[in-house]
């Protein structure tokens, strides 16, 4: 017997995700660092095997008659760390170079152009510098150029910096023609200050200016503009360092500096920072943390910070609900905008908790409440009241707890909920656990043998645990369905539900099921229940874990860096994961995870 | 209906350059020469995903009609009437002889998901992630001296036409290189204005080659400070390395850029970008066949994604339906099946455009491009097997006209569904030595053949095995040089 086409469709999109879907359950996870309970925490800990690896890549061959240079091959691994307490062994994950990401080439223009040039217009200008997917998976963040970067930006250069300088940007003297040479020495030491982010030494300025001496005025901007800005100075964060210990090098304070900025708010640092790094203020771990909670409060800090959500929770690819679903339950406009606006919402609670209430890792997977921005929303949360703009406090809702029973978590694009998604995103997002892709002749095989079961006379839950029984699946689809039940309460548009509604059509209920109650067999980490009366209650566990605490630790390493964890990293991601473990302000491990040894220190070879 | 939002300046992306040696300008050749030289060969491949709904998509040929060729059965397309199929119909009659219909090509080690990387690698594993197969044929096409003696002003014309923003990221191809980093995903150009920018428009061209000049100008400068700064530098190898990298792309910036465009009035200004999602392929394939015929680019990838299909709305879901309703049952197709329709009136009109050029030899420009059109999916129940592909072209290097099913009989289905046929691996094979490419110019990652062969589930391997152990053979019968 084979399945009705309309029922293979949904049990098929119910099964069978898009790469790159939320749960993401075809990709491998990586385990963090630090999530194991025996991995131990703060100075002196050790850490065992991890597989929090840089991503591996084969050894590359130059192409003969490429019109391309050789391809890099990967870097090398770092030594691993063994004492957090021997400060020589700190900081040797970090690497020298690497260039800087979209949002914060972005960013750091803006910063130099002040308001000549708004960002808006420079995300536009930029609009052809490639950039794929990083938002959404730091492993795809490319930390060399590539041509078509390399490319984008020599025309970046000369259709943006190049024919439209402000020449007031580059001091009084320099709207003057001819430019003298004292000109062209103080353009070079304050505007290449600012565009390299360090103090240019004597002998780079020499250089610089020796260069446009003797050209006509209008060439020599454009070349020293050219120089300043295609430079790798510009596009790298290049950390020379001052003295070389061992296996990692000192920074200068001005790197420092640059680590605590780019950190925090994205960009190159303010004036305060600057002059802290002038006077040598970034000497101690005392003297970095005031710079890093200083930052960390503005709202550039919020905006940039809040980028982490979107990366750990992967909501680039939240579903949007089917909008005709939506209309049925909510008949207000909602529709299409479903899904981005219950992202927004995600953001704007993560942002209040963190920055607002200064909440705890607790707080934030806890507390029941939400900013409807619309009356759609207002129904889905049934809270009393719809926000309007201006309006920054939350209202109080009865379901909805904390980050991970936000709608953005829970949205599915067919009319049934998706309990392998919401497990999958749970396993492998939120506890960092590994997921094998499915064996697809199995499941193939599994369709096949399944031919009579009917969405419409089976509750959903049952159906996939009925797809997914075969001994191959229950491999992985042990741990990630009874997770996925607990979430049955709500519904594919976050609705809480007491039962499982089957339409026959948009108006006429067919039948109702009731839903999987409790929920047994939840495996989180050693120690904690297996069986929950409700999405609440789970939770509230998960968000007690020390893997949910070592994950989202894990994730916030890789967002600040671009890069995934090593060995190296197990100290630091130990000091931020003991933040949380401490009940102490989720603000607190931000800061942890930039302002700790590490910064102080890169690899020396 | 997607809202076309035009960039403020188009990107010269992978303006690897370019004009030819001897740039193919047949009304500038002298009569005798015409009468001599063949077209160069060019390369063209139009690409959709999720798969097809097989009962519509392939010719119903009784069994006892195909002709055994070679270990490959066929039957000629002109004794399948103007309708070979539900969805390949009479569009195609025009250029019926010169194209195949090519059935029973199977990606060897599938993952199950959707990955556009499949009929340009043969890997269903997304290179991006680190696991694929990093190289696609027509970035090995690119980086190749022997297809490219000279460096063109664009080595590969990549378009999604209309799809600002698809299922696979924005502005994404189904091309990767592994050049700079192991899979990396190179983007494509949506808009058909940009392209006649780029490289029809004489007036724009004036302003390119100006700032170009510009560009160039000042890069020795850059290169001077650098390796006077590197030399007081004490930094990590791997991040002199990647520093290194960056200047040595810097030098292959003014290399492309030096390039100066052909000047062609093959094409005509598209305009804005047309609203309607037919219109904006169609403007596109115009731009392609202009830029094939100037001799701006010798390779051509087209990509209909999700977000530039017709209809527009999920894909996805229709494709996993499943077939509708045999033909005849009076009943109406399935989604997936209206959708094909809509992608091979695409594909059809490509090759109507490409056969209308006539060249110096007499022979048409569809007669001097070999064309492949493939998906990323079987089925769309991610079943990687039996792709839908039609090979065409080939200036006599391949035969034309025929369907040609690549599944030996008795059908053998392996841990899968559906009878099994060869490697997918072969069908690129067969094109890069249609193109004129040998072995060593095309196998990468110091492995024979192309493409990954790790044959996944192991139930499938002792199948393909004989087609493995000679991957670098062609596919027979249809190769024939």
């Amino acid at each position: 017997m084979s399945l009705a086409a309309g029922s293979r469709l949904v049990l098929f999109a119910t099964l069978m995700p898009l790469t790159g879907c939320v749960g993401d359950i075809g990709t491998t996870g990586e385990t963090p660092i630090g999530a194991s309970p025996s991995g131990g925490e703060g100075a002196g800990a050790t850490t065992g095997p991890s597989t929090g690896t840089m991503n591996p890549a084969p050894a590359m061959t130059t192409v003969p008659g490429s019109p391309l240079p050789p391809a890099l091959a990967p870097d090398k691994a770092p030594p691993a760390v063994t004492n957090c307490a021997d400060v020589r062994q700190r900081g040797v994950a970090r690497p020298g170079a690497r260039r800087l990401s979209r949002a914060e080439l972005v960013a750091t223009l803006a910063d130099i152009f002040g308001t000549k040039r708004d960002v808006g217009y420079l995300e536009k200008d930029l609009a052809n510098y490639p950039e794929i997917a990083e938002m959404n998976d730091v492993t795809k963040f490319e930390t060399a150029h590539t041509f078509e970067q390399a490319m984008a930006w020599a025309i970046f250069v000369d259709d943006v910096i190049g024919q439209k300088f402000p020449r007031e940007l580059g001091g009084v003297c320099f709207t003057k023609t001819p430019i003298t040479d004292q000109c062209w020495t103080d353009f070079f030491t304050n505007f290449g200050r600012t565009v390299w982010r360090r103090p240019l030494t004597s002998a780079e300025v020499d250089m610089l200016s020796a260069a446009v001496k003797g050209q006509p005025t209008t060439d020599a901007v454009y070349t020293a503009l050219s120089m300043l800005f295609r430079a790798p100075e510009f596009l790298f964060h290049i950390e020379n360092g001052t003295s070389q210990d061992g296996a990692h090098a000192r920074l200068t304070s001005h790197e420092i500096a640059n680590r605590i900025s780019y950190g925090t708010i994205g960009s190159m640092p303010d004036k305060v920072l600057a002059d802290a790094a002038d006077a040598g203020q970034l000497a101690t771990l005392a003297q970095v943390e005031a710079q890093v909670r200083r930052l960390i409060e503005t709202p550039r800090a919020k905006t940039k910070l809040l980028r982490l959500f979107a990366e750990w929770l992967n909501l680039e690819h939240v579903l949007q609900p089917d909008p005709a679903f939506v209309d049925i339950f909510l008949r207000t406009g909602l529709t299409n905008q479903a899904a981005i606006m219950f992202k927004a919402e995600l953001l704007e609670y993560a942002g209040h908790v963190i920055w607002t209430e200064k909440g705890t890792f607790k707080d934030l997977m806890t507390r029941k409440i939400a900013f409807p921005r619309h009356e759609g929303m207002r129904m889905v949360f049934e809270a009393p009241t719809v926000l309007t703009k201006d309006v920054v406090t939350p209202v109080a809702v009865p379901y909805h707890a904390g980050l991970l029973l936000r709608p953005a978590m829970l949205l599915n694009s067919n009319r049934e909920s998706s309990p392998i998604l919401r497990g999958a995103l749970m396993k492998r997002r939120v506890l960092c656990d590994q997921l094998k892709s499915p064996d697809f002749a199995a499941v193939a095989q599994r369709f096949d043998e399944l031919g009579d079961l009917d969405p419409n006379k089976t509750p959903n839950w049952k159906l996939v645990e009925q797809l997914t029984a075969a001994p191959q699946c229950q491999t992985c689809h042990k741990e990630i369905n009874p997770m996925g039940f607990a979430f049955e309460e709500f519904n594919s548009i976050g609705m809480h539900r007491t039962d499982q509604i089957v339409y026959k059509d948009p108006y006429t209920i067919l039948t109702r099921f009731p839903l999987p109650t409790p929920v047994s067999g939840v495996v989180i980490e050693d120690g904690t229940p297996t069986t929950y009366s409700s999405a609440q209650q789970l939770t509230e566990t998960i968000g007690s874990s020390n893997k949910a605490r070592s994950c989202t630790t894990t994730y916030t390493l890789r967002h600040l860096e671009r890069r995934l964890e090593t060995q190296a990293d197990s100290c630091l991601i130990n000091e931020a994961v003991k933040v949380l473990q401490d009940g102490k302000p989720v603000l607190d491990m931000f800061v942890k995870a930039i302002a700790n040894e590490d910064i102080f220190w890169r690899r020396a070879e | 209906m997607k809202a076309f939002a035009t960039p403020r300046r188009h990107f010269l992306r992978g303006l690897g350059g370019f004009t030819l040696a001897v740039p193919f300008m047949p009304s500038l050749a002298p009569r005798s020469a015409q009468a001599a030289a063949r077209p160069p060969m060019r390369f063209a491949m139009m690409l959709s995903l999720f798969g097809c709904d097989r009962t519509r998509w392939w010719p119903s040929v009784p069994e006892e009609a195909l002709v055994q060729n070679m270990g490959v059965y066929t039957a000629k397309l002109a004794d399948l009437g103007p309708t070979m199929s539900y969805v390949l119909g009479p569009a195609f009659d025009p250029v019926k002889r010169k194209m195949n219909i090519v059935r029973g090509l199977d990606e060897v080690s599938p993952n199950g998901m959707h990955n556009s990387s499949l009929p340009t690698t043969g890997s269903a594993n997304a290179p991006s992630g680190g696991s694929g197969f990093g190289y696609s044929i027509d970035c090995v096409l690119e980086e190749s001296p022997k297809f490219y003696p000279a460096t063109p002003v664009a080595g590969v014309l990549r378009t999604v036409p209309g799809d600002a923003g698809s299922i696979w990221g924005d502005q994404s191809s189904y091309s990767y290189s592994s050049r700079g980093q192991k899979g990396q995903h190179i983007q494509a150009e949506w808009s058909p204005k940009n392209i006649y920018d780029r490289l029809f428009n004489v007036a724009a061209l004036a302003k390119i080659d100006a700032r170009n000049a510009r560009i160039t100008g000042a890069t020795a400068r850059v290169f001077d400070n650098y390796k006077q700064t590197m030399a007081s530098r004490r930094i990590a190898s791997d991040d002199r390395r990647r520093l290194d990298s960056y200047m040595s792309l810097i030098s292959q910036v003014d290399k492309a850029l030096a390039v100066k465009p052909v000047e062609c009035g093959r094409a005509t200004d598209p305009g804005t970008p047309p609203t309607g999602v037919e219109a904006v392929h169609s403007a596109m394939i115009d731009m392609e066949v202009a830029a094939l015929a100037c001799g701006s680019t010798k390779v051509v990838m087209h990509a209909i994604t999700q977000g530039s299909s017709d209809p527009k709305e999920d894909l996805h879901g229709p494709a996993h339906e499943g077939p509708g309703p045999k033909d005849g049952a009076g009943l109406p197709p399935s989604k997936a099946a209206i959708h094909n329709v809509w992608q091979m009136t695409r594909v059809a009109e490509f090759l109507k455009k490409l056969d209308a050029i006539t060249e110096a030899d007499g022979s048409t420009l569809l007669d001097n491009t070999l064309f492949i059109y493939s998906n990323e999916d079987g089925n769309g129940s991610h079943e990687h097997v039996d792709l839908p592909t039609i090979v065409a072209g080939g200036q006599d290097r391949i035969r034309t006209g025929y369907l040609m099913d690549f599944r030996p009989r008795p059908f053998y289905k392996g841990a899968f569904r559906t009878p099994l046929g060869r490697p997918y691996n072969q069908l690129l094979v067969t094109a890069f030595k249609t193109l004129g490419l040998a072995e060593a110019d095309y196998q990468k990652f110091g492995q024979k053949g192309f493409g990954p062969y790790d044959v996944v589930p192991v139930a499938n391997a002792a199948h393909y095995a004989p087609s493995i152990a000679r991957r670098d053979d062609p596919l027979p019968f249809l190769f024939n040089a």
